[in-house]
């Protein structure tokens, strides 16, 4: 409990104070960011939203169209923050993929895209829980999550996601139990 | 101001084709009542919109869109959350035409208070949640047993009949249980509960005998009612309903009006104020400025309801200023604008379920379960820390994506789980009582003007300590129903609210029996000025804790069968 009255303690103080020690941090989070350099990292938000969900016997992320989406997504539905934090994944991202295999993500082997991906979750899933939200009300959403949060809705509300994906029923005329049937999908819509 | 009669130049031409019998203010769920009632009893009625136009079915772009039709998938963008603050908070990409916008229609909150409207022919009827439950005594007696407030000047047996009458028209799905403190009406077939919800139903009435659950009463039609419906499940209600399967002004009163050949209906026609003639002691009609050309107009009438929804009914009376009401028309008891009361909600508890793995269901219930009031009712039930108390809503559903989507990893496992049905999840949320309190109060800001040039609403809203304490009982009481029921991974839940967010606001120009502590009588006629009824939220003495709705209507046609009588008499 005294862990958590210190945490919200912080939050009282208001973010200022946090960032104000977090000094070049904080300007980077600020700064307006620069949007127009999603257009460069589309193949490479493409790629990750495939890795998120992959082509199985049903349609994945690139032939529903996802990547574009959340590009646009974070373009006009996030806030500055998590805007930020987004570009700055996508810069880290191609920076570790240069620094540990010496190429461009895109050119790197499957396994090493596996890798990379591994690395940037579980950098970013240590920032769950109170402390976690805490941060993401500071600092913003986190690239990981954003990129997950997106392609996750994307895709679940793409054509190809809630009818072929999920089972969409558009008029179903009624509300009543069933019985799962055996490889039943998750409705589309709730 | 100018008074229609004393000017040797009006035109008495004009002034005919310009009277009617009666006029109504607003064309909400209230107002879509009032000319439902006058006009079927032969009045020549003029209702007044100030929004625009919305034809039923023809006037619901989204309706049949399915979720990839949109174009942020129902997620609002960072320019409506900055442009539109209040709104946004209640509207999402597939409703968002059916709120108004924020920056055209500013209001002051001297504290904060979010103010959620819908300026348009048939209002937030269109929008509203669809619950309806018949208050009691325990309701209408409450007040006058604690010594808060005032008394209500009615009880259950006058509205009763009412509820008949308007539950019959709108149609209301539910199931009887006998309750004393929440009466039953002519329900429609009750909507199913599912498995969980069967599991939770059953375990609570074992462990907790006082509380019982039942499915949710709605205005959704699970049978065919005047020619509107069946409802066909796919829970998109507020776009508005193409199969006029919920009750909306819209799809129901305002077509059983225009069908007597009585209703006039004038969209664009913000009302400015009520005209009242000192030497008859009456109102005469109303000035509106048309809000598209931006010219005033005179209309008169016999009788008024008014019924703009109870912040905008506030405004109208505090902005009909004369010699004979210096305060505002009809507000000789200086509370017209106080006691203003709005719901609290958004406390509760979730929790998981690791059974029923083998069901699921078919179809989207627009409705839920409901936990009727079970604290204060009797002797037994008797709290220390807190008067009146709260009901809860809630349902079970199998986590979807949305849930499913949020557990760790990527790839085809992650994709496999994020398509099949997660685990059962069940809710409960409470919605609770708030005493009415002189402080909590609606006035006029005189020196900001809106863009045609009238003073901006201005609110002051806080919530008190007895809802306060009976928050932690709303919390509490939830987590323990679902623990003692077993559920696990239970989360309790309090999420603060301010004002207005439950969009049930109320009060301001409580029913009385005494013209010195309150604005209308019992027949939701002013004290002050007998031609003026009002029946939206505004006229309530207290707030209950069922959603209101259902009462406006039963009240709105109750005053309008006694304003036809007395005018029938030669009494108004």
């Amino acid at each position: 409990m005294d862990r958590k009255k210190a945490i919200r303690n912080i939050v009282l103080l208001g973010g200022g104070s946090v960032l104000a020690f977090a000094g070049f941090r904080g300007y980077k989070l600020f700064r307006l960011p620069a949007l127009e350099k999603l257009t460069g990292y589309q193949s490479t938000i493409d790629e990750l939203s495939e890795m998120i969900i992959p082509e199985t016997d049903v349609p994945g992320a690139r032939s529903a169209g996802i990547g574009i989406f959340v590009s646009k997504m974070i373009r006009d539905c996030t806030d500055r923050k998590s805007q930020n934090n987004f570009l700055y994944g996508l810069q880290d991202l191609t920076a570790y993929s240069q620094k540990h295999f010496s190429k461009h993500f895109q050119h790197c082997s499957a396994e090493e895209k596996k890798k990379i991906m591994d690395h940037f979750e579980k950098k970013e899933t240590s920032l769950n829980g109170f402390t976690g939200k805490v941060e993401r009300k500071l600092l913003g959403e986190s690239f990981f999550s954003l990129l997950k949060k997106y392609t996750v809705l994307g895709y679940c509300t793409s054509q190809q996601g809630a009818t072929l994906g999920l089972s969409y029923d558009r008029i179903p005329g009624k509300y009543t139990e069933t019985q799962l049937a055996p490889g039943q999908k998750a409705w589309a819509t709730q | 101001m100018q008074e229609p009669g004393q000017d040797v130049n009006l035109n008495l031409q004009s002034v005919k084709e310009h009277s009617y019998d009666a006029i109504v203010i607003g064309s909400g769920i209230s107002g879509g009542w009032a000319v439902k009632e006058l006009c079927e009893k032969g009045l020549k009625t003029l209702l007044l919109e100030r929004g625009r136009n919305v034809e039923h079915i023809r006037d619901y772009p989204t309706a049949m869109k399915d979720p990839w039709d949109f174009e942020y998938r129902l997620q609002n963008t960072e320019k409506d959350r900055v442009e539109n603050p209040v709104q946004s908070l209640a509207y999402d990409e597939s409703c968002k035409h059916f709120f108004v916008s924020d920056k055209e229609h500013p209001y002051v909150q001297v504290s904060p208070f979010h103010w959620i409207r819908g300026y348009q022919v048939g209002g937030r009827s269109l929008t509203w949640g669809r619950q309806c439950y018949r208050w009691s005594d325990l309701d209408f007696e409450a007040n006058l047993k604690e010594g808060i407030g005032v008394d209500w000047p009615i009880r259950y047996k006058d509205i009763a009949p009412w509820y008949d009458h308007v539950e019959r028209f709108i149609g209301v799905s539910g199931q009887a249980e006998g309750l004393p403190h929440l009466p039953d009406g002519p329900f429609l077939a009750a909507m199913e509960m599912n498995a969980a919800e069967k599991h939770f139903k059953s375990e609570v009435q074992k462990k907790f005998p006082e509380r019982l659950i039942t499915i949710g009463r709605a205005a959704n039609l699970s049978e065919s009612v005047n020619g509107r419906g069946p409802c066909q499940y796919r829970n998109l209600c507020k776009r508005g309903c193409p199969f006029g399967a919920y009750f909306s002004s819209n799809a129901s009163t305002l077509p059983a009006a225009m069908a007597t050949g009585n209703l006039t209906l004038r969209p664009f026609s913000i009302v400015m104020e009520i005209l009242y003639d000192k030497e008859k002691k009456k109102a005469t009609g109303v000035r509106i400025i048309d809000a598209v050309s931006n010219e005033t107009y005179e209309f008169y009438a016999k009788i008024i309801f008014l019924n703009a929804s109870t912040i905008a009914s506030t405004f109208i009376l505090l902005n009909s200023r004369t010699d004979s009401f210096p305060e505002g028309l009809g507000n000789s008891s200086g509370q017209v604008g106080h006691n203003l009361m709005d719901h609290h909600f958004r406390v509760g508890a979730e929790g998981i379920h690791k059974g029923f793995k083998d069901k699921y269901y078919v179809g989207r219930r627009p409705n839920g379960i409901y936990i009727p009031r079970f604290r204060n009712i009797s002797k037994e039930t008797t709290q220390q820390d807190y008067v009146r108390g709260f009901a809860y809503q809630g349902g079970a559903i199998r986590h979807g994506w949305s849930e499913t989507g949020k557990t760790p990893g990527y790839g085809e496992s992650f994709k496999q789980q994020l398509l099949t049905p997660g685990p059962w999840n069940m809710w409960i949320s409470a919605w609770g009582e708030t005493l009415p309190d002189y402080n909590n109060k609606v006035t006029l800001d005189t020196g900001k003007k809106d863009k045609w040039g009238l003073p901006l609403v201005a609110i002051d809203f806080r919530f008190g300590d007895n809802e306060k304490k009976m928050r932690q009982d709303m919390k509490a009481s939830a987590i323990e129903m679902l623990e003692k029921s077993g559920f696990q991974d239970i989360k309790g839940f309090d999420y603060s609210t301010v004002g207005g967010d439950c969009i049930h606001e109320m009060g301001t120009m409580r029913m009385g029996n005494d013209p010195k502590t309150s604005v209308l009588n019992k027949w939701n006629q002013m004290h002050d000025v007998n031609n003026v009824f009002i029946t939206d939220g505004s006229c309530m003495t207290s707030s209950a804790c069922q959603s209101p709705s259902l009462t406006y209507m039963a009240l709105t046609a109750r005053a309008c069968d006694h304003a036809v009588n007395e005018l029938k008499k030669g009494n108004l």
